[in-house]
């Protein structure tokens, strides 16, 4: 996972993790997460969720939460993780309208 | 009723992953492996599916927090050795491991170096990395091994030729025939996976996934 630091553009991964973790969960649960709200598009693996959890933990764009002792370790979205999902959202609505600019009237949703 | 076969891969990850999907596709299911020993039982054909990972480059710490993550998943994992040497109460030096992964003891991570992942076959091919970059990295670790391997080999056949040993010319020509065997039998799995990597290189140019 890496993430497009000039830009500030995040992997499609990335996103979608932390948008799992705006409540506390674990990585069965961001798995399916992921898979549910992409409509199956998007499917995570155990490899790169393990390597996700890691470099977003060590950025502190999230932190463990809940008992210790439980086997199923859970997390949870922090505030500096919040800002990178906005930062995000205002990038995506630009390049969005970008789309769109370009398109002008071609862009039809019947024919694609 | 279970089903025992003897089996050395060279080709460790995709050889090894493509015949314990065959063996599921013929209704095998994994239970048990060894060193060389795969032992097997009947399921419903098509039920399980297999994908083999790396971990002998991870330290043994990391390995054991990465199996771990791979059982709260509720997926099966098995650990398996990559070599066939037999080792008790050792350290190993793996040069193409990271950190600490370049040290090995025995008991411990040696013998674990492959994890053999089962899970229930689904529509989409079960894959441990979804990422292009993470992909990347992982066909990176595997590339080191091997050409770790094929470069002892070829060492080895380079040390036959210069040692003066007293030793006779047939066995020495047997000896350098089975290294040769070595080398392209490792040298196979290699070339695929960098051309394997080349091709992802160039598709991350334009697509993350």
């Amino acid at each position: 996972m890496k993430d497009n630091v000039q830009g500030g553009a995040l992997t499609e991964t990335t996103l979608l993790i932390l948008l799992a973790l705006f409540k506390p969960n674990h990585g069965y649960g961001i798995m399916q997460f992921i898979e549910e709200r992409t409509d199956k598009r998007v499917s995570l693996g155990p490899g790169t969720l393990y390597g996700a959890i890691n470099t977003l933990s060590k950025k502190n764009w999230i932190v463990p939460c809940g008992e210790d002792d439980s086997r199923k370790k859970q997390f949870i979205i922090t505030e500096l993780g919040k800002k990178q999902v906005i930062k995000e959202k205002k990038r995506l609505e630009d390049l969005s309208m970008l789309v769109e600019l370009a398109l002008g009237g071609e862009y039809d949703h019947e024919n694609y | 009723m279970t089903m025992r076969t003897i089996k050395y891969f060279f080709d460790f990850i995709d050889g090894q992953e493509q015949w314990l999907n065959k063996m599921s596709q013929n209704g095998y299911r994994l239970v048990k492996c060894g060193k060389l020993i795969y032992e097997f039982e009947k399921c419903t054909p098509n039920e399980y599916e297999y994908a083999v990972e790396l971990v002998g480059q991870m330290s043994e710490r990391k390995r054991k927090e990465y199996q771990d993550l791979f059982e709260e998943l509720e997926y099966k994992v098995f650990t398996k050795n990559l070599n066939i040497n037999f080792s008790f109460g050792k350290i190993k030096f793996r040069p193409w491991g990271n950190g600490w992964g370049k040290i090995t003891t025995s008991p411990g991570s040696y013998n674990k170096e492959l994890l053999i992942i089962e899970t229930l076959m689904s529509e989409s091919k079960f894959e441990i990395h979804t990422d292009i970059e993470d992909k990347l990295i992982a066909y990176q670790n595997v590339i080191n091994s091997l050409l770790y391997a094929v470069i002892m080999m070829i060492v080895l056949i380079a040390v036959s030729f210069v040692s003066n040993e007293q030793v006779f010319e047939e066995v020495l020509w047997g000896i350098r025939a089975i290294l040769i065997l070595f080398t392209v039998m490792w040298a196979v799995p290699l070339v695929k996976l960098i051309s394997k990597k080349l091709s992802l290189k160039e598709e991350s140019k334009i697509s993350e996934r």
